[in-house]
């Protein structure tokens, strides 16, 4: 279902927390963390947030704005962009294929 | 907490590690994330995904002068020592003196501040060495003995530490480089001087290559120009100026 973030291995369902995080605007570490935690409900650990935002950086997914004091905030790229919405609607029809096949069993 | 920064490789740290700490500061890790920030760091250190910077610095036009200079003064070093071996005449001073004096002259530039006090030997030696053996100060034997040991065995290290350091070789580099090829001629200088039979000339030969050859390879090296990585101590060199 991440098909396009396969090569990141065990940091890509992180990485779309992160992308889908970003869908939102630009955001710092910090609030990357929380805002994950309160959209997906799975805690996300310092370690694998910034191993994630560094796979995620390194394929132009993301880009790193001006640091503003020892926070610097990340914004989606145009290809990031792209490969969140890819990522969403695959979820998406995924989804409505499962509930409809829930439906029909009923 | 920060100090669980260090356990990243030094690239990631250059990159990330203000911000990881901004991080860390704004919300202290629980014992949980301190295990997933060790995970993080080994997976860190196998699949690094910030490359160590490489910045590569092209020559400045002073040290590719500089470098060439010392590629002639080593393949003359070689070349005059080969010829030498094959043709066995009975004076080669001259193309010896030619390869140490582009040696020397591949020397000057800034980074010599910092070596001043093997500069300041290396311009005695060769003071005292030119003096004996152009001023005819001592018998012939001598004449060529003491410049051969005096050139050789305290002007050369001391050019050839200079000259690597000028090429940003680290400074146990620079002594491990000293060491491999300096003892070497200083022992062909003996030998050539006391007058060994003339089959040691191939013997004298592979005792004086080496120096040569580390010449040209620093050269090399100087007239390229250095990669220069934050991990490189030998970037604490200061750069030399126009030779």
């Amino acid at each position: 279902m991440t098909e396009p973030l396969g090569e990141i291995g065990r940091f890509a369902e992180p990485s779309l927390f992160i992308l889908a995080s970003l869908g939102e605007g630009p955001k710092h570490g910090y609030a990357i963390m929380t805002d994950v935690e309160a959209i997906s409900g799975q805690h996300l650990g310092p370690g694998t947030l910034y191993a994630a935002l560094a796979r995620l950086e390194r394929r132009g997914l993301i880009a790193a704005l001006a640091p503003e004091d020892r926070r610097r905030p990340y914004k989606l790229t145009g290809l990031g962009e792209t490969t969140l919405r890819t990522l969403l609607e695959g979820l998406s029809a995924f989804a409505r294929t499962g509930l409809r096949r829930l439906g029909d069993a009923r | 907490m920060s100090g669980l920064i260090r356990l990243y490789p030094r690239a990631w740290r250059e990159r990330y590690g203000l911000e990881f700490e901004g991080l860390l500061a704004e919300r202290t890790p629980s014992a949980r994330d301190v295990v997933d920030i060790v995970l993080a760091a080994v997976d860190a250190h196998f699949e690094p995904q910030v490359p160590a910077v490489r910045l590569p610095r092209r020559a400045a036009t002073g040290d590719r002068l500089a470098g060439a200079v010392a590629m002639a003064g080593g393949l003359t070093w070689c070349t005059a020592f080969i010829v030498a071996a094959i043709t066995r005449p009975d004076d080669f001073g001259l193309p010896i003196f030619l390869a140490l004096g582009l040696m020397v002259l591949s020397l000057p530039g800034r980074y010599l501040k910092a070596f001043l006090r093997p500069v300041a030997i290396a311009i005695v030696a060769l003071g005292v060495s030119l003096a004996l053996a152009f001023g005819n100060l001592l018998p012939w034997e001598l004449a060529v003995l003491v410049p051969s040991i005096v050139v050789v065995g305290m002007l050369g290290p001391g050019a050839l530490a200079l000259i690597a350091a000028r090429a940003r070789v680290h400074r146990r580099g620079r002594w491990l480089l000293v060491a491999l090829t300096m003892p070497w001629p200083i022992v062909g200088g003996f030998a050539v001087a006391i007058g060994l039979p003339a089959t040691s000339a191939e013997l004298v030969l592979f005792l004086v290559l080496p120096m040569g050859l580390a010449w040209i390879a620093l050269g090399v090296r100087l007239a390229r120009g250095i990669v220069i990585t934050p991990s490189n101590p030998s970037n604490a060199i200061p750069l030399g100026g126009p030779a």
